[in-house]
């Protein structure tokens, strides 16, 4: 610090102590009173108990038991890390990564078990550091590999960048016992070292519930993002968003990029609501989307206007391939089976395409004909693809 | 107070001052959330720091400034934070009272300096910190009303309150007491279980409030999960489970009524004046049915230009004349759009929660049943279930 008043070690680690106590208990209310993210937080409030713990009893060294000030006190810290490893997919809906965690864990413990703790203690100091080192790499991975999929690089940079820093701080810990040997591993001993670690260990513990806290309020703020853009039914765009998409589209029409639409309408919605219920309804719209969505490209979207009628907006895209999409669908509909509690249902729906033409003001000309198209397949007996002539 | 050392703790909170301070400017820049009420808070942490990080240096400062510096740093600090409470709370009150109890703080502060009290500045900035506390404590309490529980909010308040009555009392016993006695969190006195119960203090405060802006964030998104992005009206999951409860009641002789309606001719609209008219057509509806509603009320919309709304404890007779009312609104209220004047009218069906039907497939059939009557019978009317029979009545426009 640069402050001149000289840092109490004593009192620093039990200021730690405390730090780490209130952000478990924190993360146990947000666990069980909010049910956010409830193993995520159950297990951060895990590790930031462990390490506290851990912590208490290093302080402890010298008045109570060695078995419990060493020994222990190092495989809490171990095992703090290990949740933390443990937990961290969760996150991103994957199963919890128990193996690898236990293992470094209880190779760790076994390892320390069997080496003497007296002496200078540095073979201690590595196996303790290196495993520690291990189940942050591990977990910084995890998250980055995640983060990437769903995210900007720089805003998985951002979140997982601190528990990459953790890593390597941890690593310079394994690193000193090897090439500068001699700093006293006693946290309590007064020296600048210890002083220094200590802090250090403060921030990097207040990091690490940071990018926590951080993850899950990116994959909050994402779900948030996700239902004012998607029909929360079907879960593909909603009215807004690809009415969006669609004025977009029509903005590039100026310079000469076409793009094409194609209406569909499921046939005979109301009478299978009126016969089957309300839930049957809403499975076979689900139903539909899952067999539409394998027609549509990466650069199209696929989107529900309301009711059993959907849009898809091909870019790049004339007549003739919208006839060709539409088709597919239609067929891949007629095709697919769909079953209401043992019942069988036929799923079809019509089909009107469109494509946009210079002369068209706004997107609406466009819908429009795509939605008298559809209502010409409509009149023609429903389950065809119909465009209007020009 | 050997074990432990004041000026340590205080170096804990001041790192702990400086963490929140980021944790709050990355919420304003990167997250977006609440970005100004964050970026207040996030100023308001940074300057506690220099009255936290070292009380002997005071000596760095220029000299004209060491008195003082540290002490309005400390004042700014505090009402930041307040501020940017009442606006995380979205309460917008007038900022007067924050100003005037930190900027008297201040004048009391510089004016005892000024006349060598040195004792009394201390006295006047923590007094002006307590004070500011109380009233964050206060925005939370009235802010917090409408998301958190009455026990989340008084567990919330709690450590504003003792942080108030520890600021407030060393104000006092500092007025009390002669000259030059540093009281605690001050000097070489410092007494290390006020500096605990700072930190700790410090710690439940901001955590606290990371807490409040997440449980608003899971709020809105239970919130969007229930509603109907265009209209703000229930959507029809929403709106079944809440039928669900009414039927359950209505199996206990409650006696409840929901209205089924329809726009008509709305694809008319759609198709000659596009979906943006059709989406003004609903909004334009929705208006017009609030207007007619109880809060008890719910308004759900089915589906395209299906909407109901149920009616809790209210007889058929009553829940008729509610409809009647509503479809006279409308006809009363043309929509007026781009210029164009709209008339609006809606088919209704009114109908009882009947009883046997928990999941209120029955109840619905029969409302819909009802309005498929009143479009048949010439739209802009409503008919009403007869008691006793599946058949309803008509009434005349």
């Amino acid at each position: 610090m640069i402050d001149h008043t000289p840092t109490n070690a004593l009192t620093l680690l039990a200021a730690t102590v405390l730090v780490f106590s209130v952000a478990s208990v924190f993360w146990a209310v947000m666990a069980q009173g909010a049910r956010l993210a409830p193993r995520a937080s159950f297990g951060l409030a895990g590790v930031n108990a462990l390490l506290a713990l851990s912590l208490s009893l290093h302080a402890l060294r010298g008045t109570a038991p060695a078995l419990l000030t060493f020994w222990a006190s190092d495989v809490l810290s171990i095992a703090a890390l290990a949740v933390l490893r443990t937990v961290l997919p969760t996150l991103v809906r994957r199963p919890m990564a128990w193996r690898s965690a236990g293992a470094v864990l209880l190779s760790g413990a076994a390892l320390l078990a069997t080496l003497p703790y007296s002496g200078d203690m540095r073979m201690e100091t590595r196996a303790v550091f290196a495993s520690l080192f291990a189940l942050s790499l591990m977990a910084s991975l995890d998250t980055w590999w995640a983060l990437r999929q769903r995210v900007s690089v720089a805003m998985s940079l951002l979140l997982s960048g601190p528990l990459f820093v953790i890593s390597v701080l941890l690593a310079g810990r394994l690193l000193e016992s090897l090439i500068l040997p001699g700093n006293n591993t006693d946290i309590l001993g007064a020296g600048e070292f210890n002083i220094a670690w200590l802090w250090s260990m403060l921030a990097m513990n207040l990091v690490l519930n940071a990018t926590m806290a951080f993850l899950i309020l990116a994959k909050l703020i994402r779900r948030i993002q996700r239902l004012t853009r998607h029909d929360p039914l079907t879960d593909v765009l909603n009215r807004r968003a690809l009415s969006e998409a669609i004025d977009t589209e029509h903005a590039r029409l100026q310079r000469g990029k076409p793009y094409a639409l194609v209406m569909i309408d499921m046939d005979r919605f109301k009478q299978l609501n009126d016969s089957l219920g309300h839930a049957a309804g809403d499975a076979a719209l689900q139903r539909l989307v899952e067999v539409l969505k394998p027609c549509v490209r990466e650069v199209d979207a696929l989107g529900r206007l309301g009711g059993e009628e959907f849009c898809v907006l091909l870019p790049l895209t004339d007549l003739a391939g919208a006839a060709l999409v539409a088709e597919r669908m239609r067929l891949n509909l007629e095709e697919s089976e769909f079953l209401w509690q043992g019942q069988s249902w036929p799923l079809t729906a019509s089909f009107g395409i469109a494509e946009a033409e210079p002369g068209d003001i706004s997107a609406d000309a466009v819908l429009g004909r795509a939605d008298r198209a559809m209502y010409r397949a409509k009149a023609q007996g429903r389950n065809v693809v119909q465009a209007l002539d020009a | 107070m050997t074990l432990f050392d004041a000026n340590t703790l205080l170096q804990v909170s001041a790192a702990f001052h400086g963490f929140m301070a980021l944790v709050w400017l990355v919420m304003s820049q990167v997250f977006r959330i609440a970005p100004s009420a964050a970026l207040l808070l996030a100023a308001g942490y940074f300057s506690i720091i220099p009255a936290l990080l070292c009380l002997d240096c005071q000596a760095w400062w220029p000299a004209p400034l060491q008195n003082w510096l540290q002490k309005l740093l400390s004042l700014l600090g505090f009402a930041l934070m307040t501020l940017g409470i009442r606006r995380m709370m979205r309460l917008h009150r007038r900022r007067l009272d924050i100003a005037g109890v930190a900027g008297m703080a201040a004048l009391a502060m510089l004016l005892s300096i000024m006349s060598g009290h040195s004792a009394a500045a201390l006295a006047a900035t923590s007094a002006g910190m307590g004070l500011l506390t109380l009233l964050a404590a206060h925005d939370l309490q009235t802010g917090g009303r409408a998301t958190l529980t009455v026990g989340v909010r008084r567990f919330l308040i709690l450590p504003y309150l003792l942080l108030a009555a520890m600021l407030l009392g060393r104000s006092l016993t500092l007025l009390g007491m002669n000259e030059q006695r540093p009281f605690f969190v001050e000097g070489a006195h410092a007494s290390a279980w006020l500096a605990w119960a700072y930190l700790l203090l410090t710690l439940a405060i901001g955590i606290g409030l990371v807490g409040v802006v997440v449980t608003r964030l899971i709020d809105r998104i239970r919130y969007m999960t229930l509603r109907d992005p265009l209209t703000d009206a229930l959507n029809r999951r929403a709106l079944g489970s809440e039928l669900q409860t009414l039927q359950a009641q209505a199996e206990r002789g409650q006696s409840h009524c929901l209205v089924m309606l329809d726009v008509d001719h709305f694809k008319r609209i759609n198709d000659s004046l596009g979906h943006a008219a059709g989406d003004a057509a609903l909004l334009h509806l929705v208006a017009v049915l609030r207007a007619n509603m109880r809060d008890l009320d719910r308004l759900g919309r089915l589906g395209g230009e299906e909407f109901c709304v149920l009616l809790p404890h209210t007889p058929l007779a009553d829940a008729s004349r509610v409809a009647q009312r509503m479809c006279e609104a409308l006809r009363r209220n043309p929509l007026v759009w781009r210029e164009h004047r709209l008339p609006l009218s809606a088919s209704f069906g009114v109908a009882p929660c009947q009883t046997g039907d928990p999941q209120g497939e029955h109840s619905l059939a029969l409302a819909d049943w009802l309005v498929y009557r009143a479009k048949a019978e010439g739209r802009d009317r409503i008919c009403v279930a007869e008691p006793g029979a599946a058949l309803g009545r008509v009434h005349q426009p």
